[in-house]
């Protein structure tokens, strides 16, 4: 079942990434590329990071809070919780089935 | 390891900010420049801003779109394709130049796609001059005025700049082509070489100053929300006329580039794979300043509804 995330097209697999780190806490930019390095091993490009947070935002799932000097901390909402908890469920469904099946492929062979 | 390449990239990364709009960048420039000090950007992640850029022009989000005024934004729209209209006129120009001698008509004759390219080139440049006159002429006239009224001299400095950049360039060519060696239409090529760099500077200068000075002028000027619309109409059929321009000269010299040596033997002109090679460069020039330019005329559109 395709979520409202997946309407993002190409910035689907970043947003995952950007909610998922907020989930654990308002985040500036630079906090949310370094959890996000250490959490997935990717590393988001400036470019990438801001083109996703202004979709998000856009999309009411994240919103920014005031200002600390020239960083922006940014917090995940309601909506935004809720997308990503579908997002997670339906990748872990077929993670869960994959594995399933790559098990029995092994026992088979 | 020294952190002088961190901060090249770092300058780089603040510069590739800039190409962002300027609606996107009253609302996160501030945020993501000091990312890209705190995290200076490697190789992939410059591609990033660059894509970003990109994506923030085709694809503007409404909430960050919002946060420039539509009259601004349509003002810095207007004087965006007015820019590339600009740089346009001066490839036109060197094209002009390039192939007003009497062989280029010739080998016209003879081979009807350089024919319909240069007319394709003709109408774009009377489409575009006739969308300047609709849509820019309402702009200088109310700055005129602005100058006349508050008796701004700076203003009517700014005013005049253009039209004293292009003189001195139009100088600079003449005296070029007074000190050439050779008339007959074969110039040395260590003339041509020579000559290349002033006339390079002159040309770039001359750009700038025509591209920067109608911005500084509109943005010292109140200007009419009639005049702006219009100015904003009127971007679209310039930006037809770019299309045309940049058609036709891409036409003209791939069609020489491949015609080049049958055509170098209906005369003993400058006709030849060099002047093909480049027109190409300037189509090649043209292409990206024509796109820019068809962007900024949906811009402005979009920024002119919005004031309605």
């Amino acid at each position: 079942m395709a979520s409202k995330l997946d309407d993002l097209g190409r910035w689907s697999d970043p947003s995952v990434l950007v909610l998922s780190s907020l989930a654990g806490g308002e985040k500036h930019g630079y906090a949310m590329v370094s959890d996000i390095d250490e959490m997935a091993g990717v590393h988001l490009g400036p470019g990438t990071l801001y083109g996703v947070l202004s979709r998000l935002e856009e999309l009411g799932m994240i919103e920014a809070l005031p200002a600390e000097g020239r960083r922006r901390p940014y917090r995940i909402t309601a909506g935004g919780a809720r997308a990503l908890e579908a997002q997670l469920t339906t990748i872990s469904a077929v993670a869960q089935t994959g594995l399933t099946r790559l098990r029995a492929a092994g026992s088979h062979a | 390891m020294s952190a002088r390449p961190s901060h090249v990239r770092g300058r780089v990364g603040a510069l590739l900010v800039s190409l962002y709009p300027a609606e996107w960048r009253a609302r996160y420039g501030v945020e993501i420049t000091a990312l890209i000090e705190d995290d200076p950007p490697g190789a992939r992640s410059l591609v990033s801003l660059l894509a970003g850029a990109a994506d923030a022009h085709l694809r503007p989000q409404a909430r960050w779109r919002t946060s420039i005024a539509p009259a601004v934004r349509a003002r810095l729209s207007v004087c965006g394709v007015f820019c590339c209209w600009i740089a346009l006129s001066l490839l036109g120009a060197g094209f002009q130049q390039e192939t007003e001698d009497g062989p280029f008509s010739l080998a016209a004759s003879h081979h009807p796609l350089l024919a319909i390219a240069r007319v394709a080139i003709l109408a774009g440049a009377i489409l575009g001059a006739l969308s300047i006159a609709i849509g820019g002429l309402p702009l200088v006239w109310q700055a005129l005025r602005g100058a006349y009224i508050g008796r701004d001299l700076r203003l009517a400095a700014l005013l005049a700049l253009p039209a004293v950049a292009v003189v001195l360039f139009r100088g600079l060519m003449g005296l070029l082509i007074s000190a050439a060696p050779s008339r007959d239409g074969r110039f040395p090529l260590d003339f041509v070489l020579a000559a290349s760099v002033p006339w390079l500077l002159g040309g770039i200068v001359c750009a700038i100053v025509c591209a920067v000075a109608p911005r500084l002028v509109l943005a010292r000027v109140e200007v009419s929300s009639g005049a702006l619309r219009r100015a904003s109409a009127a971007s679209l059929p310039l930006a037809l006329a770019m299309s045309l321009v940049t058609v036709g000269l891409v036409a003209y010299a791939l069609d020489l580039l491949v015609q080049a040596h049958q055509a170098a033997m209906l005369s003993s002109g400058p006709v030849g794979e060099r002047t093909g090679a480049m027109l190409c460069a300037q189509a090649l020039l043209a292409a990206p300043v024509a796109a820019l330019g068809a962007l900024g005329a949906l811009r402005a559109r979009r920024a002119a509804a919005a004031m309605a």
